[in-house]
């Protein structure tokens, strides 16, 4: 499979009044691969993905997806070409089981239109089992299949990771975009998380991540992207990155910088 | 409509732009009243145009109904409005702050036909007038005559405005507030009474929308549902202003004044609130963010 | 099984009450009052699509139903127009109207919405005043004939109510059926976070538009069967006040729930029946409840009552089935 990368951004750049937040950024992605996105705090992370998944608009640069362009999507719009993603503030419908939660990831795979829900046509049912099933699926795969029935709202911090996990899986995509996916995670649910992801990507999804917890990326990354203050500073195979002057020096500051957070 | 040659289209002009200011000053102390507490507490207050007849009929009790003078009705209406302020906030909003929005709507459309049925209960649903509060009817300025309530309430209205800026600005409590406004857990971890200072905001807000509403007396004729006319004007206001913006909200107010007495006179008094309504859709459509504003995006 | 069975049963036991209820009912002017809760219930259950599901507050429902009232007033006594017709065209220009002003403001946000709802329902409602020549103005439209079927003729109050009780069942029907699909799931999501459904691939625009749309269509049902109700309409009748009349109705009963707008519009129009008493004491007591409801009740008698179901059956004594 050596037909180009399947996500691809060049020159990617935003500003936000006067502050660059991404500054002229370069990524390919290939099929298949784990992509671990790092750097310090305010380095332009979240703000990558915001421009990939069309949450922001970039000023310039361009986004695409196995060739196709994704700049000036509506967001719906590229979840449906294949792009899928979870939020770093969790951003689940609450109120809502689980199951719903995961089953309007779905929807986007069906066809049913109102005249077909209302009439309970053949494709409004068969639309409907094909949601319910994927959903129980994405479910059972991230661990949470015993709670379909529970109410979002009900499920620990590192639980509510994982169902934002299922609910952009059932999207069906082909890059599935993890913001900080370890966050608030105990050991014990870190490790879980690690044989999800593997398995995820396993099934022929690529996995774009953001990720603070070190050790996590060097085990599961094939490559690691590293940006600071807007700008890519180093690309490479873990053991290579760990051993990058530029990144130890950005995470820890240079001698010379009074103050490094 | 066809207008015709007339050697005073000059002197119209000035008139309808006193009339127009005067009117629009009116609206603009609702609108300021309106997002004070927007900003204070984040709620859309939609009883502000029934606080408002509140202080009509304080003023209307004070002149008509003890015979009071002036100044001591003034007294009667800040009082009697700020005092009906504290109560409004401490039954209709507060017990609410932690609710969903749409719950302190209803709540405050609620408080707005208990105060307005209140009121006819209380003095009927005839509509009550009294004198203009300067003694001549009419002023003459450049050869034109402009009615002198327009020219009062001019005057108070820049006198109010003058001062709640100084108020803001310059003085501990003013700070106090408006770092409520900003920051309410902030304001608390500073020291602040949060809570006194909330409720200030809606004695403060119902104050100017009383006086508001006593100054109109004269001009227009007051009756227990009017409110809700108003406060329509004054939200076409604020919103033209730039929503949650002080100068804004005066702004807009006096623009809204302004269209609305030349589309009656120009175009027809019948669809003249037609007309400010259709500025509201193409200003909510067109420019969201209001005339004077620039835009703000959303963090995510 | 049971459990359906004892829905199917609830159903009919409930249908056959409803049924039987205008032999109970003695005067006209309580068959009419019936039937004007059957009318608030259509606009409530329009209303609950796009507040209740979709979130948004809405004041355009009243102007809404008098599009639909004044579209089907205008064809019938001014154009000739059949009640079967006029009423499919009532709902359609009712929802037309939605889709030309869902445009420009499905996008803005809370209040911004409300205002611009609020600007729709006056402007239409100042235009019905004002035009003499379409509308008739102030005096409104009159003899506005009853609709028949074949040579038999829905004139009377008691032949109305089944009518009335039709659209309502139907009107039920096609909510509840909305309601548990993948539609009224996504309109739940955007309530919930509008930025995560469109980022899963719910187009919001598209989903709040239809939901907006609905709305409307159900308003100008309502407007279409109220002209013939009443034989009369006139601007004065859409207020504001119908605009709180039908938000408390819902918030009343519960919002995003169909029982509860059915309880809540029954409730709120019957309510100054029983208030009699009060006479001109009955709008401040009205407001004041208005208050007292949402403190105390913030999700509606459906919700209080969901709250006190699942304390009950939490009970460790209640355990078993």
């Amino acid at each position: 499979m050596n037909s180009g990368p399947i996500l691809s951004v060049q020159g990617l750049t935003c500003r936000f009044g006067g502050l660059v937040a991404v500054n002229n950024v370069d990524m390919a992605i290939q099929e298949g691969e784990i992509r671990a996105l790092i750097g310090p705090n305010g380095a332009g992370k979240s703000t990558t993905l915001n421009l990939i998944t069309g949450i922001y608009r970039p000023d310039s640069g361009s986004v695409s997806m196995a060739g196709q362009s994704l700049v000036g999507l509506r967001p719906s719009k590229i979840a449906r070409a294949g792009v899928a993603r979870t939020f770093q503030t969790i951003r689940l419908w609450k109120q809502m089981t689980l199951l719903e939660n995961v089953m309007v990831g779905h929807q986007c795979r069906t066809e049913a239109g109102l005249f077909d829900i209302l009439l309970r046509t053949r494709t409004a049912r068969s639309d409907e089992a094909r949601t319910r099933a994927e959903a129980h699926k994405a479910l059972q795969l991230v661990g949470l299949g015993e709670r379909a029935g529970w109410t979002a709202s009900s499920l620990s911090y590192g639980q509510q990771r994982r169902l934002e996990i299922a609910r952009a899986l059932a999207t069906l995509p082909k890059v599935l975009l993890l913001d900080e996916p370890a966050a608030g995670m105990n050991p014990q649910e870190v490790n879980d998380l690690v044989q999800q992801i593997l398995a995820i990507r396993n099934s022929g999804v690529t996995v774009v991540l953001i990720e603070h917890n070190m050790p996590l990326v060097m085990r599961i990354a094939d490559e690691i992207t590293v940006l600071s203050f807007g700008k890519k500073i180093a690309e490479g195979r873990p053991f290579e990155i760990r051993e990058n002057p530029e990144v130890i020096s950005a995470y820890l500051g240079r001698p010379d910088d009074d103050a490094a957070a | 409509m066809r207008l015709r040659p007339h050697p005073s289209t000059g002197s119209l002009m000035l008139q309808l732009v006193f009339s127009g200011v005067a009117i629009g000053c009116i609206y603009a102390l609702i609108a300021l009243g309106f997002v004070l507490i927007f900003n204070a507490v984040g709620a859309v207050n939609f009883a502000q145009g029934d606080l408002l007849v509140v202080g009509s009929y304080f003023g209307i009790l004070g002149v008509v109904g003890l015979g009071w003078p002036l100044w001591a009705t003034a007294i009667l209406v800040l009082a009697g409005s700020g005092l009906v302020g504290f109560l409004f906030q401490a039954f209709a909003y507060y017990p609410l702050r932690d609710k969903p929005t749409i719950n302190v709507v209803i709540s405050c459309l609620g408080a707005g036909i208990f105060l307005r049925n209140g009121v006819q209960a209380l003095a009927g649903p005839e509509p009550y007038t009294m004198a203009p509060f300067l003694e001549t009817r009419l002023v003459t300025i450049f050869g034109v005559n402009i009615p002198s309530q327009s020219l009062a309430v001019i005057a108070i209205t820049a006198m109010i405005l003058a001062f709640q800026s100084w108020f803001f600005a310059f003085t501990t409590l003013g700070r106090m507030l408006r770092a409520t406004a900003n920051d309410k857990y902030a304001a608390r971890l500073c020291g602040v009474p949060v809570r006194k200072m909330i409720a200030l905001t809606f004695v403060v807000s119902t104050a100017l929308a009383g006086l508001a509403g006593f100054m109109l007396v004269p001009i227009f004729l007051a009756s227990p549902n009017m409110g809700s006319g108003l406060i329509v004007k004054a939200w076409i206001g604020v919103i033209v202003g730039g929503f949650g913006s002080l100068p804004g909200a005066v702004l807009g107010g006096i623009l809204v004044g302004l269209i609305e007495t030349f589309a009656a006179k120009l175009i027809s008094s019948a669809y003249k609130d037609v007309i400010t309504m259709i500025l509201l859709m193409v200003v909510l459509c067109v420019r969201p963010q209001g005339l004077f504003k620039s835009p703000v995006s959303e963090k995510v | 099984m049971t459990k359906r069975w004892k829905a199917v049963l609830l159903i009919v036991l409930g249908m056959s009450l409803l049924l039987a209820l205008p032999f109970a009912v003695k005067s006209a002017y309580h068959l009419r009052l019936l039937n004007f809760v059957g009318i608030n219930i259509i606009l409530v259950l329009g209303l609950n699509f796009i507040l209740g599901y979709a979130g948004l507050l809405s004041f355009a429902q009243v102007g809404f139903f008098l599009v639909g009232a004044y579209t089907g007033a205008i064809l019938a006594v001014d154009f000739g127009f059949s009640f079967w017709l006029a009423l499919p065209i009532s709902a359609a220009v009712s929802g037309v109207f939605a889709w030309i002003i869902g445009i420009p403001t499905l996008r803005l946000r809370g209040h911004y919405f409300a205002f611009a709802t609020f600007a729709f329902a006056e402007i239409v409602r100042l235009v019905a005043l004002n035009w003499q020549e379409f509308t008739h103005g102030a005096v409104g439209i009159t003899g506005i004939p009853s609709p028949s079927i074949g040579s038999f003729e829905i004139s009377s109050d008691r032949s109305f109510y089944y009518f009335i009780l039709a659209t309502v069942v139907l009107g039920a029907a096609v909510a509840f059926r909305l309601e548990r699909s993948s539609f009224g799931r996504a309109l739940f999501a955007i309530k919930e976070g509008e930025l995560a459904a469109e980022s899963m691939g719910i187009e919001t625009a598209k989903v709040k538009m239809t939901a907006f749309i609905l709305s409307a269509i159900y308003a100008g049902v309502a407007g279409a069967l109220y002209g013939p109700l009443n034989s009369v309409i006139s601007p004065d009748v859409f207020s504001f006040d119908v605009s709180v009349v039908v938000l408390v109705s819902l918030l009343l009963g519960g919002a995003g729930t169909i029982v509860g707008a059915i309880v809540g519009s029954v409730l709120v129009t019957l309510l100054p029946e029983w208030l009699r008493v009060l006479q001109d004491y009955y709008m401040v007591v009205y407001g004041a409840g208005i208050v007292l409801l949402m403190i105390f009740l913030p999700t509606g008698l459906l919700g209080a009552a969901r709250a006190l179901a699942v304390r009950w059956t939490t009970k460790p004594a209640d355990a078993a089935t």
